[in-house]
């Protein structure tokens, strides 16, 4: 009896796995926090929608960095610092900013350090 | 009082050695908040203090499940990885291993003891020094960096052969004569009277494989280069602590199926030792 078990649960485990190998690939997609990302131009102008600040009021942005990782490539949102030198209408020259290829513009959900992301398709 | 003492002693060693289980359990229904807290010496002080670790987690959290089963693709690959590995390894000794087995066993040839105790030295043998001659061969097939480099080693090895022999030794030859006098061939003696006869000696000896190239280390580290054919046992340990709540996730369904495998096959795991004993 107790045999049956144990095979009957061996049995879900792999239904388990099986269903879990093919879902998962489409809702690692699916869940992620969609990323616009923009890049500054080399003054070092941005959307203003880029740039945050922290508690003690210093500037930073997020941008797009590809992890790489035993399951693959992973983007995630990494702090950059800058320094705001002008604002101008919606744009803000952050110094430090024009070296970034991949800000963060916008994001589907409030942006966190580490997050992963995947790109706006639209934009890609 | 003697009973009492003998058994608080008994449940504190049951609890220690069931302890890392525990721990892996408690970890992954811990909240990545959570865990950061308590690895907190970890990830960010890197020693000097100690980890604020509990046995059970504050708040009940399914955040490493959900993370590992919903964006973790990958892990699954790795999962299917270790499957084939160790079916494909159990299936080639299972048609290698049995016949070799029943071959030692039941015929007597010219140089039989030397080769019976070359597979005992072939078994002896730790893997790191047949590392190199395995690579050579394994290069020269072109089998490098594909499953098969690990799989095509370990359906040759020589342990299950040794476990079956001593099964196989046990059947009395009057069986086998009778069989042979009935007009039996040797290939019916074999799948007739040999399988059947030495099937716990075969149970035991897929069960300690499946356990070994489940959490296979080496072989994989030395011939497989890309991370996509990996197992499950090398990636665990290459998760960084900061994805610990994966890790925790990931050793559980790791382990799970070894704890499954080893109690439907404990009768036979047990059995098969036991008579090793008596036979030897």
């Amino acid at each position: 009896m107790e045999r049956k078990i144990l095979i009957g649960i061996a049995v879900a485990f792999l239904a388990v796995m099986i269903v879990f190998t093919f879902t998962s690939q489409y809702t690692a997609r699916a869940l992620l926090p969609v990323i616009t990302a923009g890049e500054a131009d080399r003054d070092g102008w941005v959307d203003s929608s880029a740039v945050h600040y922290d508690e003690s009021g210093k500037a930073f942005v997020y941008w797009v960095v590809p992890k790489e990782t035993i399951l693959g490539e992973a983007l995630v949102l990494s702090r950059y610092p800058v320094r705001v030198k002008a604002t101008k209408g919606k744009k803000i020259q952050a110094k430090g900013a024009e070296q970034l290829n991949q800000i963060a513009l916008r994001c589907s959900r409030e942006m966190e350090d580490g997050m992963k992301v995947r790109l706006d398709e639209e934009e890609k | 009082m003697r009973r009492a003492v003998v058994f608080t002693l008994l449940a504190i060693l049951a609890f220690v050695m069931c302890y890392p289980v525990l721990f892996i359990l408690t970890g992954s229904l811990m909240s990545g908040d959570e865990l950061s807290s308590r690895l907190s010496e970890l990830l960010f002080y890197k020693g000097g203090g100690y980890v604020d670790w509990a046995l059970f987690p504050r708040k009940v959290s399914p955040e490493s499940f959900r993370e590992l089963f919903l964006f973790q693709p990958g892990f699954f690959s790795l999962f299917w990885n270790t499957v084939l590995i160790t079916g494909g390894v159990l299936l080639g000794q299972l048609l290698i291993a049995a016949p070799a087995a029943w071959g030692f066993a039941q015929y007597r040839f010219r140089g039989r003891g030397l080769l019976f105790t070359l597979y005992i030295i072939l078994m002896m043998l730790p893997f790191q020094v047949l590392m190199l001659p395995e690579y050579i061969h394994l290069g020269a097939m072109g089998l490098l960096n594909s499953l098969p480099a690990v799989i095509l080693p370990g359906v040759f090895s020589t342990f299950p052969v040794f476990i079956e022999y001593n099964f196989f030794r046990g059947i009395p030859s009057s069986v086998v004569e009778a069989a042979r006098l009935d007009g039996a061939g040797e290939p019916d003696i074999f799948l007739r009277i040999g399988l059947p006869a030495g099937r716990a000696g075969i149970a035991a000896a897929m069960m300690l494989q499946f356990l070994e190239y489940w959490s296979i280390i080496e072989p994989p580290m030395a011939f497989l280069d890309s991370p996509a054919k990996w197992p499950l046992s090398l990636f665990i340990p290459s998760i960084s602590v900061d994805n610990a709540g994966i890790a925790f996730v990931a050793s559980l369904i790791a382990m799970f199926p070894a704890i499954l495998i080893f109690r439907i096959g404990q009768p036979a795991l047990e059995g098969g030792i036991a008579a090793m004993g008596v036979k030897r």
